[in-house]
């Protein structure tokens, strides 16, 4: 079944589950996932606006389903971060806020997005600020992760 | 790597004879790795434990660097997957100096983490307390709880950088 044929309701429920795809073998030590891996950046085509997940109740991550292209000898695949959306979205620190939003493409209709908000700015690419960073910290804590 | 020269003390036997007096020495963290192979099993043991101790930080200290280089070296332009940038230079001899200012026995219970940004992270292996190392500052945060947290941003410099690491050691000794 290809990606584009699955059928994926809009709204995302707090019982969902949305997994954080970790290409880096580098972002593991020990089972647990870097507080990086939920940083976001500033891209070519303009600073990220929430960072990337996969709604796995409808779309699980397996090294078969992800596009990956090694970029060294020998790369590997590294797996996947996962939380629930409730957990998610019961996260916050300060004024820093969670909200998880759907994303869907042609490629990938489970596609989703962490969207993190400092009161009502949205943060947008880099982001310095060490409420951030504490924030990251929370999310990293409260994954469970699956690694291929 | 350039080897370092580090001074302690152990038991060092006369010739033929037993391990009765303590002198000084100055010796290569790899050559005292080779002597520690030659000599562990005549040290006394109090000796014993202090070199063993020495060898583990020393172990420990230069994991930690070895994996800094290998992340410097090997995360080129989208190596996270999401076009992440490579390592910075400037994070990455900061962090070198961070790494070299902890004490071995706080080191241990950190991990070291690349970001995106091109910067790098030490985050505590329960993820409670994170430090995110650039070209010129550092930020960083530690939470247990509301009465037990700590977070702010600084000039990197030895000293800013290790005063912030005692209060998050102050933070983390409530950690179960």
């Amino acid at each position: 079944m290809k990606h584009s044929d699955l059928t994926v309701p809009e709204t995302i429920s707090d019982d969902e589950e949305v997994a954080r795809i970790i290409f880096s073998p580098s972002m593991i030590i020990d089972g647990q996932v870097a507080p990086s891996a939920f940083f976001m950046d500033n891209l070519k085509g303009g600073p990220e606006s929430y960072v990337s997940v996969w709604r796995s109740f409808y779309l699980q991550p397996t090294p078969g389903n992800i596009k990956f292209g090694p970029r060294k000898k020998d790369d590997t695949l590294a797996g996947y971060a996962s939380i629930s959306v409730s957990c998610c979205h019961s996260i916050s620190y300060e004024d820093y806020k969670t909200q998880i939003k759907p994303h869907p493409s042609p490629q990938n209709p489970a596609h989703a997005g962490i969207h993190i908000n400092k009161g009502k700015a949205a943060i947008k690419g880099q982001c310095y600020d060490p409420g951030y960073l504490m924030l990251a910290m929370m999310i990293a804590k409260n994954c469970s992760l699956v690694t291929f | 790597m350039t080897a370092t020269s580090y001074d302690f003390k152990i038991a060092a036997p006369e010739r033929g004879g037993r391990w009765s007096s303590s002198k000084t020495y100055a010796v290569s963290y790899k050559s005292a790795a080779i002597f520690h192979i030659r000599t562990s099993t005549s040290i006394h043991s109090a000796n014993y434990s202090l070199f063993l101790d020495y060898n583990k930080s020393i172990s420990a200290k230069e994991s930690f660097l070895d994996r800094l280089d290998k992340l410097y070296l090997d995360l080129k332009q989208d190596w996270d997957g999401y076009d992440g940038s490579p390592m910075e230079k400037g994070a990455y001899e900061n962090t070198r100096d961070a790494i070299n200012s902890m004490p071995a026995a706080i080191l241990a219970d950190w991990n070291l983490y690349p970001c995106p940004n091109g910067t790098f992270m030490l985050t505590t292996k329960k993820n409670s307390a994170s430090i995110n190392i650039g070209n010129t500052d550092f930020s960083y945060a530690a939470f247990l709880n509301e009465e037990n947290q700590i977070k702010g941003i600084s000039t990197f410099n030895h000293e800013n950088f290790l005063t912030v690491i005692s209060h998050i050691s102050n933070i983390l000794k409530h950690e179960a």
